[in-house]
């Protein structure tokens, strides 16, 4: 079991790292009153832009694979630094 | 230097046909007959390998005529390691390149050359990417990873010279603008370099050779 990331906190929006090495990540959002997950896929995709800059990986192709959310939208299937929300959850 | 050149060549090619517009039954203007074939090579492409530089090449070109119109053939090799801030770039391919030059001095009793033309280019290569980062959650890592078999496409418009030498020896040069590359089977990471184009995310890159030929003659110029 994976350390929690946030505990105990009412938050309207979360940032959760994605592992460079691998391409998917199952996340668990635990709730006073019940548990949901939301499984991702993404590609990690390296890029050279200089010999002095070195190499950048861009995460890209964000999907859904699986999730006990009803209602979700990708917003935005690249992830980026400072970006905005890549997927929306809508929670009753 | 290079765009002076660039200019000057356009626009004597320009105006030369205006100037002939009084001749049009000029048979220098027509496709004839090969009458011979050009074999050669790129210097600054063989001077490279004995420069300090990370790139390893070398290439053969080669022309025939038909009148003014010269078909043209290029093969090549490129290989470069390049030390990165954070890893280690490679690539290795084969590249050719096939097209056409028109040549602009018509009436010259050497034939020698100022032309302009263009080119398709193709090239085959292997590259390979080590590197390490590290990341606030997961700490530091080390990947591999690579697009063999890769492929490549892209255009290129041609200007240059041939001069005469000695007998059958030339020399000349030619600068290219090469234009829309295209790469394909690189699903390991973004192709940095395509051998025989260049930096990849350059839509338009320059190149230059410095060529030295030798011509074998079909049969006697009239």
């Amino acid at each position: 079991m994976a350390e929690p990331i946030i505990q105990n906190a009412t938050v309207s929006s979360v940032q959760l790292p994605v592992n460079p090495e691998l391409s998917e990540v199952v996340f668990t959002f635990t709730f006073e009153d019940r548990v949901e997950t939301m499984h991702l896929t993404y590609i990690a995709r390296a890029e050279v832009i200089s010999p002095d800059c070195g190499v950048l990986l861009n995460y890209e192709d964000l999907e859904v694979v699986d999730t006990s959310f009803e209602l979700y939208t990708v917003v935005n299937n690249q992830l980026l630094i400072n970006a905005p929300v890549n997927v929306e959850i809508r929670i009753d | 230097m290079l765009k002076y050149v660039l200019i000057s060549s356009l626009m004597f090619g320009l105006v030369l046909p205006v100037q002939a517009q009084d001749n049009l039954k000029d048979s220098t203007r027509i496709i004839q007959k090969p009458t011979g074939i050009r074999i050669g090579t790129d210097l600054i492409a063989i001077g490279k390998n004995f420069a300090n530089s990370p790139l390893s090449s070398w290439e053969i070109n080669a022309d025939v005529d038909f009148g003014r119109y010269y078909v043209a053939f290029d093969y090549g090799s490129w290989a470069r390691e390049e030390v990165l801030s954070n890893g280690v770039y490679k690539n290795d391919g084969r590249y050719v390149r096939v097209g056409v030059d028109i040549n602009f001095l018509l009436k010259d009793p050497d034939r020698n050359m100022i032309f302009l033309g263009f080119r398709y280019g193709r090239s085959n290569f292997n590259e390979q990417l080590d590197y390490q980062s590290t990341t606030i959650d997961f700490g530091d890592f080390q990947q591999q990873v690579a697009n063999p078999g890769a492929t490549a496409g892209w255009g290129e418009l041609t200007t240059g010279l041939r001069v005469k030498i000695w007998k059958q020896l030339w020399m000349g040069y030619t600068a290219r603008m090469k234009i829309f590359p295209g790469v394909k089977n690189n699903t390991g990471f973004e192709t940095y370099e395509i051998p025989g184009f260049g930096l990849t995310y350059k839509n338009i890159y320059w190149g230059f050779n410095y060529q030295v030929f030798w011509r074998i003659p079909f049969k006697s110029v009239p």
